[in-house]
């Protein structure tokens, strides 16, 4: 058990170091140029070459790859900021909360109003109920984060002023944000409830539990719900993913100080070091929570946990059949 | 059991989330003079916050680095010398008294007795150490410090003696710039380290910064022992927004006292009665929208060809379509309001002149084909189109490229662009400023003017420290450019700032140079 | 897919061997021609489904024929009417531009299934080729392949495409790229495991026996085997791409003015959202219209492949 924890982490090494060098070289191919960007409209080619200099962009890349990774291992120093000369670091500190908050409440809030979607219209299958439920969570599923996201402030910051436009003071500033984040996650939630659900109702157990003379309805939503718990668990991983990138958008509409604004302005501005602690962090964090999500999953199911030991294969066979949209 | 194992699982699961969730939150928050919207509260603050909304960035203190929000530095710093909004007079700040002894040598004589908010003296030293970090540490603006020769300029007492190295008439204006002309403590700055300047700054302003959120807010507390007059508000919170509906919502819900710079969609809502309880302050933005024909391209040799593509735009269609009701038809390249501006005349429109002459060149429908290429903004894009579509009514192609700043400019060191759309950026406050964009001296070669004729009126301008012979100078310069049809003038964008009527006082020389500090409430 | 015999380079002496490994072949294709129309059926009985393929349908036409449907040419500009409330003229009004909404959102219905087309053009011969040498040959090359494909998907999707839209610029090509890049893993990995799976046939181990190259077996055995995960996959695909689409659009990146795109159409209304309602609400309303028939065709198709998975 704790050789496959141990293992599990020292992968992230690698692939942390894989994915700073494919931002870097994303970076490095960039025709734009942060000289240019930070200069002005106009310079003299002196004033070009003495910047240039000075941001430590005339060294070969592999140099200034190495020279990176090594500043971040040993120092926890992710650079300077081309545009406010801040250490890099602070930067992220002080905007992680935000994006974290906002991706582990969206989450909160899809399996708690999923769930109860899920148990009805499986419940009540094929009834009116079920087909209005699959359709208006498909329809929200559909929504463009950012559109849904102006619409809900539209909605419900300037026409009926329940919450507050921008900022994080107070719980309801969360709540807009969180809400067009979450959405389209709570159309899957609901539809795996479902499913699960129906899986359940035909399992011997539920007999046994019927013969028993238990009330049928708590045992259903109480295995069901169990049961259904599980690929809900294995999608948090994903999920996760597209949330934390999705907050770029989110954030922004939302004036909310988090990592999804620092980069647009970063990206903006060409502020390479800052583009770049920005992608490692949101990467490493969804790495850690996809590490952990997995070890609660082998938890949960002792069965999935030898299969996971056994065979990454099985492993990614079960991420495939979790559909494309983890893009 | 299988069941208590996953039970259990979850709960932890639960659990660390909500540990989570409550131990990253951000600890401070957007603070506003009335944070739960709707209700009746109209800003009234009985401890009299103030706040204010940008679409700015939160920025550094550190004067030579700053290049978004400076409204903090003007209530953190005081400036050298002080310009007043509504007259345009210089007055005095740090700096008692000021003159040109000659034309390369100033004179200041600074206050005495004035502290830094960390208790140090203020000195001459600091004054002087203030101007010539723009030449050591950060180099990317040049408020014309790098005019000064700092070998040869002494310190005696109180009293600075600059010497210049070309003599520079706007010098003086150039020390009441809200920017740049900020003092720092140059004991503190020398024993601190680069990011103390983020949200620990040290000035003799009025106030002092309690806090700085990057992508959120900035807090400034009034100081209790300002040698200056004491300023009403208490706390002055000002609040960044990415995105303009959410900071007219703010407003509209009464967080933001004033709303700045709102463009010209929501000055049209407020001039229709959408907000309640507002006043709209007009303000120019310094800025000068033009299209350039760059003296590199051979087909702009001949002056018919220049004087067709002149005529073949009408100024006042593009003025409407780009700034609408916050633009003012532009009538020659100095902004209006500005020292020196001449009002030379509005481009004239004349396309089947433009046709007739185009041929008279030599050139065929549609055989001329241009370039233009700009940075990605929506003025300079809206303009480029319409543009575009006046030169195809008089047969001449434009190709539009656009692309984002830090893409496009190496391109245009590169002379790759055939037809130049230009502005200033906002907040040219000086002919000299302007004209170095375009004289010989300018690094933008799509728009520098090499001309012997132009750039000697140029120059007269902007040495001599006669009025008389500069407005000469200067007004000749502008007709010149009026006649050759080098650079052809469209716009001069003004801003619109609105604030409720609990407040008054709103002034400044332009809205994001607002001077906050002397707000007051009714 | 045929089951036509190309004369080959062996000797004559292994005509026996290669008539068997025909009617082996004949018979699996018939067995994949029955199971796609036993599919095929399952998909028509799925009320839901068809609709979806409607929606579908009708996107791909107005894309086709958008010259045709289309009221006006979409960057035709008239100031003088800029942001005009829906009229019979304008059947959704006109932009800042005095551009016609109807006309611009019909092209960005072609803009974005272009986009999303090459997009996934590109991934699939990147990803597949990939995945397709990572299954064939196995060993250290595999294990290579399949890191980089994990450090790729280490970074999230959108994010990944961002970055390299902000490297790239903007534009049709640049944008199919930056989204291509992202899927690529998925499309390697689903390849590797068909290929890894089809490897083990028995014929293809006869063929390789008769001494066929490497490479023609792969052809002919692969393409035809894993056209129908492909397709699947793909429409699940397309949805998710078109959305990236919008998104990037939104943020400045993506495809943007003149052309139209929806996500870059919304973007451009946002400051009028509180006076001016069509420019935010028509493109938000392709986009969900468009994903929603995306939605219910592709989980009509998953439910058809697999009955069980539903109940």
């Amino acid at each position: 058990m704790l050789k496959f924890v141990g293992r599990r982490v020292l992968w992230l090494i690698p692939v942390m170091l894989g994915a700073i060098f494919i931002v870097f070289a994303i970076n490095a191919i960039d025709p734009g140029d942060p000289v240019s960007a930070l200069l002005g409209g106009s310079y003299t080619q002196e004033q070009y070459d003495d910047k240039k200099i000075e941001l430590g962009l005339d060294k070969p890349f592999i140099v200034r790859y190495a020279g990176y990774v090594k500043d971040i291992v040993t120092d926890g120093d992710f650079g300077t900021s081309y545009t406010t000369k801040r250490p890099v670091s602070t930067e992220l500190v002080e905007r992680f909360g935000v994006t974290f908050k906002v991706a582990v409440i969206s989450i909160l809030i899809a399996i708690v109003l999923g769930l109860p979607f899920g148990i009805i219209s499986a419940v009540k299958q094929y009834s009116i109920a079920d087909n209005a439920v699959t359709i208006i969570s498909l329809v929200f599923a559909s929504m463009p984060g950012f559109w849904l996201a102006l619409m809900l402030m539209l909605a419900f910051a300037l026409n009926i002023k329940i919450f507050p436009a921008s900022g994080i003071e107070g719980w309801k500033s969360w709540v807009l944000p969180c809400l067009a984040s979450g959405l389209s996650f709570i159309a899957t939630i609901t539809r795996m409830t479902r499913s699960s659900m129906l899986d359940v109702v035909r399992q011997d157990y539920i007999r046994t539990a019927r013969a028993k003379g238990l009330d049928e309805r708590t045992v259903i939503v109480k295995h069901g719900v169990r049961n259904a718990l599980i690929p809900i668990i294995t999608t948090i991983g994903f999920q996760f993913g597209i949330l934390v990138s999705g907050s770029v958008i989110v954030e922004t509409i939302f004036s909310l100080p988090g990592l999804g604004t620092l980069m647009m302005t970063a990206i903006n501005n060409r502020d390479y070091p800052v583009i770049e602690g920005c992608v490692i962090i949101m990467a490493a964090l969804i790495c850690v929570i996809n590490l952990l999500v997995d070890l609660v999953y082998g938890f949960v199911d002792p069965q999935i946990m030898e299969q996971m030991k056994g065979s990454k294969k099985a492993r990614r066979a079960r991420h495939k059949t979790m559909g494309a949209h983890a893009l | 059991m299988k069941m208590n194992w996953k039970s259990m699982a979850l709960v932890c699961m639960l659990v660390v989330m909500m540990v989570f969730t409550s131990a990253c939150g951000s600890s401070s928050e957007k603070g506003g003079g009335g944070g739960t919207p709707g209700g009746g509260d109209t800003g009234e603050s009985p401890d009299k916050t103030l706040t204010v909304g940008t679409l700015d960035a939160a920025d550094t203190f550190d004067p030579t680095v700053n290049s978004s929000s400076g409204l903090g530095l003007s209530l953190v710093y005081d400036t050298i010398l002080y310009r007043d909004p509504e007259s345009g007079e210089i007055k005095s700040d740090l700096a008692e008294t000021w003159e040109f002894s000659d034309p390369t040598t100033v004179v200041l004589n600074i206050r005495e007795g004035i502290k830094f908010s960390n208790g140090d003296d203020l000195t001459p030293e600091d004054v002087m150490f203030s101007m010539q970090r723009f030449t050591t540490v950060n180099t990317q603006f040049d408020p014309g410090y790098a005019n000064i020769d700092y070998d040869k300029s002494t310190i005696e007492g109180n009293k600075i003696t600059l010497k210049l190295i070309e003599p520079n008439p706007d010098f003086l204006l150039g020390l009441c710039n809200d920017r740049w002309a900020c003092v720092v403590d140059k004991k503190y700055v020398e024993s601190t380290e680069a990011e103390a300047f983020w949200d620990k700054p040290v000035g003799t302003g009025a106030y002092t910064c309690v806090e700085n959120v990057a992508g959120s807010h900035a807090t400034f507390a009034k100081k209790s022992d300002y040698w200056g007059t004491a300023p009403e508000s208490e706390t002055i919170t000002i609040n960044y927004y990415p995105e303009l509906t959410t900071m007219m919502v703010d407003y509209e819900n009464n967080v933001l006292d004033i709303a700045l710079d709102i463009g010209e969609s929501e000055y049209n809502n407020a001039e229709n009665g959408s907000y309640a309880d507002t006043e709209i302050k007009i303000l120019p933005a310094y800025d000068i929208l033009s299209v350039a024909l760059p003296q590199y391209m051979e087909c702009f040799k001949d002056i018919k060809v220049r004087r067709a593509v002149a005529m073949a735009l009408d100024v006042e269609a593009i003025n409407k379509a780009v700034y609408g009701t916050l633009g003012t038809t532009a009538d020659s390249i100095l902004i209006k309001g500005i020292e020196f501006y001449k009002s030379i005349g509005i481009n004239k429109y004349d396309p089947e002149q433009a046709k007739k002459l185009l041929a008279e060149a030599g050139y065929s429908e549609n055989e001329l084909e241009l370039l233009m290429l700009f940075p990605s903004m929506p003025t300079n894009d809206k303009a480029s189109a319409i543009v575009q579509a006046q030169l195809a009514e008089i047969g001449i192609k434009l190709n539009v490229d656009s692309g984002d700043f830090a893409t496009v400019i190496p391109r245009l060191m590169n002379n790759e662009c055939e037809l130049a759309i230009s502005g200033t950026g906002g907040g040219t406050y000086f002919a000299s400023t302007i004209f170095s964009l375009i004289d010989k001296s300018s690094t933008n070669a799509s728009i520098r003017i090499n001309d012997d004729e132009f750039n000697k009126l140029v120059e007269e301008g902007n040495t001599s420290l006669d009025t008389a012979v500069r407005a000469e100078a200067y007004g000749k310069a502008q007709q010149w450019m009026y006649d050759n049809y080098w650079n052809i003038p469209i716009s001069y964008p003004n801003t619109a700032t609105l604030y409720h009527s609990n407040v008054d006082n709103v002034k400044g020389i332009a809205a994001r140079a607002m001077d906050l500090k002397f707000v007051t409430f009714k | 897919m045929s089951g036509d015999i190309k004369t080959s380079d062996s000797p004559a002496g292994d005509e026996p061997k290669r008539g068997m490994m025909e009617t082996e072949r004949r018979i699996d294709d018939t067995r994949r021609r029955s199971q796609m129309l036993s599919i095929w059926k399952r998909l028509c009985r799925n009320k839901l489904s068809i609709i979806g393929m409607i929606i579908f349908l009708i996107l791909v036409l107005a894309a086709i024929f958008a010259k045709q449907i289309a009221p006006y040419d979409y960057s035709a500009q008239d100031l003088t009417n800029a942001l005009a409330m829906p009229s019979a003229e304008h059947w959704m009004g006109t932009d800042d531009f005095g551009r016609d909404i109807l006309s611009r959102v019909i092209y960005g219905g072609r803009i974005s299934l272009l986009v999303a087309l090459l997009g996934i053009i590109i991934s699939l011969v990147a990803g597949g080729l990939i995945g397709v040498i990572s299954g064939y040959y196995s060993g250290t090359l595999d294990g290579i392949l399949m890191r980089i494909m994990d450090v790729i998907m280490a970074i999230p999707g959108f994010l990944l495409a961002v970055c390299v839209s902000a490297a790239l610029g903007s534009g049709v090509l640049n944008t199919a790229i930056a989204i291509a890049i992202a899927g690529i893993p998925g499309y390697a990995r689903l390849m590797r495991a068909l290929v890894m799976s089809i490897r083990g046939n028995e014929y293809v181990e006869a063929a390789r026996v008769c001494g066929q190259s490497g490479f023609r077996i792969m052809i002919r055995e692969i393409v035809p085997n894993t056209l129908s995960p492909i397709i699947v996959d793909t429409t699940l695909r397309i949805g998710a791409y078109i959305l990236m689409i919008s998104s990037l659009s939104f943020i400045g990146l993506g495809v943007q003015p003149p052309e139209a795109e929806w996500g870059s159409m919304l973007s451009a209304g946002r400051q009028y959202i509180r006076s001016f309602w069509p420019i935010v609400t028509f493109p938000g309303l392709a986009i969900m219209a468009t994903l929603f028939g995306l939605n219910l065709f592709g989980d009509g198709l998953r439910d058809a492949l697999d009955p069980r998975l539903k109940k």
